[in-house]
């Protein structure tokens, strides 16, 4: 068990590894400058004499060569040092954290709405196969998981926003203003984010229920004459949630990737919207230190799915 | 309701000669005019109790450089925290600021200014003739990219007998320096431009109290301020809002009470909103760089062949959605004194004509070009596509680059493109601002390559002419010029607009390159009930 931890540490680290590099690599290949956006990259704005942004290159320090540029940077990251937001002049730790905290309250609220609705969704669907309920929900799980996120953030900021005003449109109020008005304002990107990882939870769920049902161990039980319900809470559920823990593991790094375009939406400062706006300023050291937390989530996140698939599924051998 | 100032280009302005006397712009009269043409089309109400405005902002101002032309969010807050020596009324006309009077030497090479007195920065340090001359002296480094340096550089002496005089010594005449000491950009600033949180520091009517990163600034009123007492404003929300659907439906549902920056595509739908005014105006001139260095391009004939194969009344319709003003002239406003309209409407829409042009070229088969373009923002792409129709119509096949706007402004600056749609830079009203689309090196908003020489003189001598007569001849001798040459290719005037709620009183948009200086307005506007 140590040596398998061990192991996957290892091919963590080196996953991470290779992840800053190909960004590294890649963001030095689009073609444009921090420093030439910084005097220049404003919409309406003009053009500025190439001095000038040889000075403010200098002055950053990405005048020099980019393998130093990298060594440095790799140097750096291995004290857990992520540098400084050439955008912000300060520490990446410092600027990324905000950001985090409030796309972790969107992604908590997405987790919650999600697993509730989706597993009940799923749940009743694979329970009566056929029925009218399996056919509305199953449509709906189908409408859901086939639309893209965006769209149903847009429809959900006019329709609950703007048309019953139940919610505000857009926007954001900080936690220190009260944590109901931060929640009122989260609920809707939260709702919005919620919506492919609950289609897909509950499809998986439905699935699972409906072959955990059809196992020989479970006619056995019902054989011996154990009720339905007691049926379905000792052996059908538990055992249909395996492959559902397992999507939802996989699905929390998708919903990183979806937080980009639904805070766009509800203007919402999270992790995405700033990564959005840190390429597009090619903020490189803020970009790799969004993206390394990324990538350290994903392997994360796998590596607990592991351990609770262990859990949940005796018949699961390291 | 809306509101759409356009002027009427027949109406003559008044031009001031420097010539003969002493111009003085006088200062109590002047400043009683201006703030009295802060005409406002809403009936007087009372002012609202809470004069706290909301405003979503189309992007997040940080690293201000000072003197430098980062985009409309970075001046528009510039524009409210800083002021230079002089400042634009309502009219778009210089007037005073920080200096409550100047005068000019009969032979235009030096300029008196007198500040006010007791003036001081936000942070409570006295400003005097000493910051103007460090700041002026500053945006005439090279390496500081100041949009005005070669402006600056052109001025030989400051001289601050006291602290409250500067007097300004120029090498050359220049008709524009008052204009050029108006733009937000040439506001004075302290020694530290910028606090300990990045945010800016100057001598404006407000100051940022808050600064929360990629979210919001908060601005309040500024003690110090010379025009303390007539700020009606008790604090301004700016809140950060990149995506242009966002800013135009937080207005819409009442979260915000100004915008800036909003996309044409929204005009129809903001007029139709009730309690929402929309100020449109024509805004910059686009324009289709050229890379002049090689191939096909580097021919007049097929420069001049791509103007009349461009359909200019179709781009006006798709880019900004017939709000703009077609043109292919030299990029000059229609409602400027220098505008002309025949040289506008010399290149019509004629491709047999650019056929036959290409034939005499020795491309009658036709050739391919890349366009560079960019998604990131509204008009680009949908102009893109339809220069792609119109160029090949007559046989010239356009591959479209795209990418996100740090991708144009790197390809721009590099030369790295054949065609590239971008506009000319306007920063003031007056003609001198022609001399950025011509000369400055290589720049996402010039034409790679361009023959600088061959415009230079002209620029200059344009730049130093007094208004009038000969001044007009002048520009129109560089317009022939440009007809023949075709460096780039004018497609007409955009549009911008500010829309806000009808309870915001005494907002005045100012039209064309100076649309941002619309936010020294701010100084006296408040919110009624």
């Amino acid at each position: 068990m140590i040596r398998q931890i061990l192991t996957r540490v290892g091919l963590g680290v080196v996953t991470i590894w290779g992840v800053v590099t190909t960004v590294f690599v890649a963001l030095h290949l689009v073609p444009g400058g921090p420093a030439a956006i910084i005097l220049q990259g404003g919409a309406g704005g003009g053009g500025v004499n190439p001095a000038a942004v040889a000075a403010l290159e200098e002055e950053l320090g990405l005048d020099r060569p980019l393998v130093e540029q990298y060594v440095v940077y790799l140097v750096d990251l291995v004290k857990g040092d992520l540098g400084n937001s050439i955008r912000y002049s300060a520490p990446v730790s410092e600027v990324m954290a905000a950001p985090f905290g409030n796309t972790i309250v969107l992604v908590i609220i997405s987790l919650v709405i999600g697993s509730v609705v989706g597993i009940a969704f799923g749940t009743i669907a694979g329970n009566w196969p056929g029925s009218v309920f399996d056919r509305v929900l199953s449509g709906l799980l189908s409408v859901a998981v086939s639309t893209p996120g965006f769209v149903i953030a847009i429809f959900l900021s006019l329709f609950l926003g703007i048309t019953l005003r139940w919610f505000p449109p857009l926007g954001f109020t900080p936690l220190e203003d009260g944590i109901g008005a931060f929640l009122w304002h989260a609920f809707l990107p939260g709702l919005a984010l919620s919506f492919g990882f609950l289609a897909m939870l509950g499809r998986v769920t439905r699935t699972s229920v409906l072959a955990v049902r059809r196992e020989d161990w479970v006619r056995t039980a019902r054989g011996m004459g154990l009720s339905r319900p007691r049926a379905f809470r000792r052996h059908i559920f538990r055992n249909a949630m395996n492959p559902v823990v397992t999507v939802s593991g996989l699905q929390l790094g998708m919903m990183l990737g979806a937080t980009v375009l639904v805070e766009q939406v509800f203007n919402w400062p999270g992790v995405g919207l700033t990564l959005l706006n840190a390429i597009n300023g090619r903020d490189y050291p803020l970009v790799q230190g969004i993206v390394i937390v990324f990538a350290v989530v994903f392997i994360v996140s796998n590596f607990v799915v592991d351990l609770l698939y262990r859990f949940l599924d005796p018949r699961v051998k390291g | 309701m809306v509101k759409t100032t356009r002027r009427d280009p027949s109406a003559a302005r008044s031009t001031r000669s420097l010539g003969g006397k002493v111009a003085v712009l006088a200062t109590a009269t002047a400043l009683a005019i201006s703030l009295a043409s802060c005409a406002t089309d809403t009936s007087s109400s009372g002012a609202a109790s809470d004069q706290t405005l909301s405003y979503g902002l189309s992007a997040e101002p940080t690293d201000i450089k000072t003197g430098v032309d980062q985009g409309s969010a970075a001046k528009e807050v510039v524009a409210l925290v800083r002021r230079g020596l002089l400042q634009y009324d309502s009219d778009g006309q210089p007037a005073p600021a920080l200096a409550s009077e100047f005068e000019v030497s009969e032979d235009g090479l030096n300029y008196t200014f007198t500040l006010r007195p007791e003036l001081k920065f936000s942070n409570g340090d006295s400003l005097t003739s000493a910051d103007v001359k460090r700041t002026f002296e500053y945006f005439a480094e090279p390496e500081n990219g100041a949009t005005y340096q070669s402006q600056f550089a052109g001025v030989t002496k400051i001289d601050t007998p006291d602290d409250s005089t500067v007097i300004v010594t120029l090498d050359t005449p220049q008709t524009a320096f008052p204009q050029v000491l108006a733009d937000p950009l040439s506001a004075i600033v302290p020694e530290d431009p910028l606090d300990s949180e990045g945010s800016p520091v100057g001598a404006g009517p407000f100051m940022i109290t808050e600064y929360s990163k990629g979210v919001s600034f908060t601005l309040e009123p500024n003690p110090d301020f010379y025009n303390a007492d007539k700020v009606e404003l008790d604090s301004i929300e700016m809140t950060f809002m990149p995506d242009a659907q966002t800013r135009v439906k937080a207005l819409t549902s009442g979260q915000v009470q100004f915008i800036d920056y909003v996309p044409a595509s929204d005009y129809q739908s903001l007029e139709q909103t009730d309690g929402v005014t929309l100020d449109h105006v024509p805004g910059l001139y686009g324009a289709l760089l050229l890379n002049l260095t090689e191939g096909p391009l580097a021919e007049p004939k097929v420069r001049q062949a791509i103007a009349y194969a461009v359909d200019r009344e179709s781009l006006n319709e798709v880019g900004t959605l017939g709000y703009g003003v077609p043109g292919g002239g030299l990029p000059i406003p229609e409602d400027n004194d220098y505008f002309d309209e025949k040289q506008a409407k010399h290149f019509s829409h004629d491709p047999k004509k650019a056929k036959d042009l290409l034939a005499e070229a020795g491309y009658g088969d036709g050739f391919s070009l890349d366009l560079v373009t960019t998604s990131q923002y509204f008009g680009y792409t949908e102009r893109a596509q339809v220069v792609k129709s119109d160029l090949a119509e007559v046989g010239i096949d356009v591959k479209l680059v795209t990418g996100d706007y740090a991708n144009l402004i790197s390809k721009g600056d590099s030369g790295d493109y054949d065609l590239l749609l971008s506009g000319p830079p306007a920063a003031m009203s007056d003609p001198t601002a022609l001399t950025g689309a011509f000369i400055g090196g290589p720049s996402f908003v010039r034409s790679y390559g361009i023959n600088e020489d061959l415009y230079a003189s002209l620029l200059t001598e344009g730049a130093q002419t007094p208004n009038g007569e000969e001044r007009e001849k002048i520009y129109h001798e560089l317009g022939e010029i440009f007809l023949k040459n075709v460096p780039f290719v004018t497609t007409g005037q955009g549009t911008t607009a500010f829309a806000y709620s009808d309870s915001l009183e005494g907002f005045t948009t100012i039209g064309g390159a100076l649309v941002y200086s619309s936010l020294y307005s701010f100084e006296t506007v408040r919110l009624t009930d």
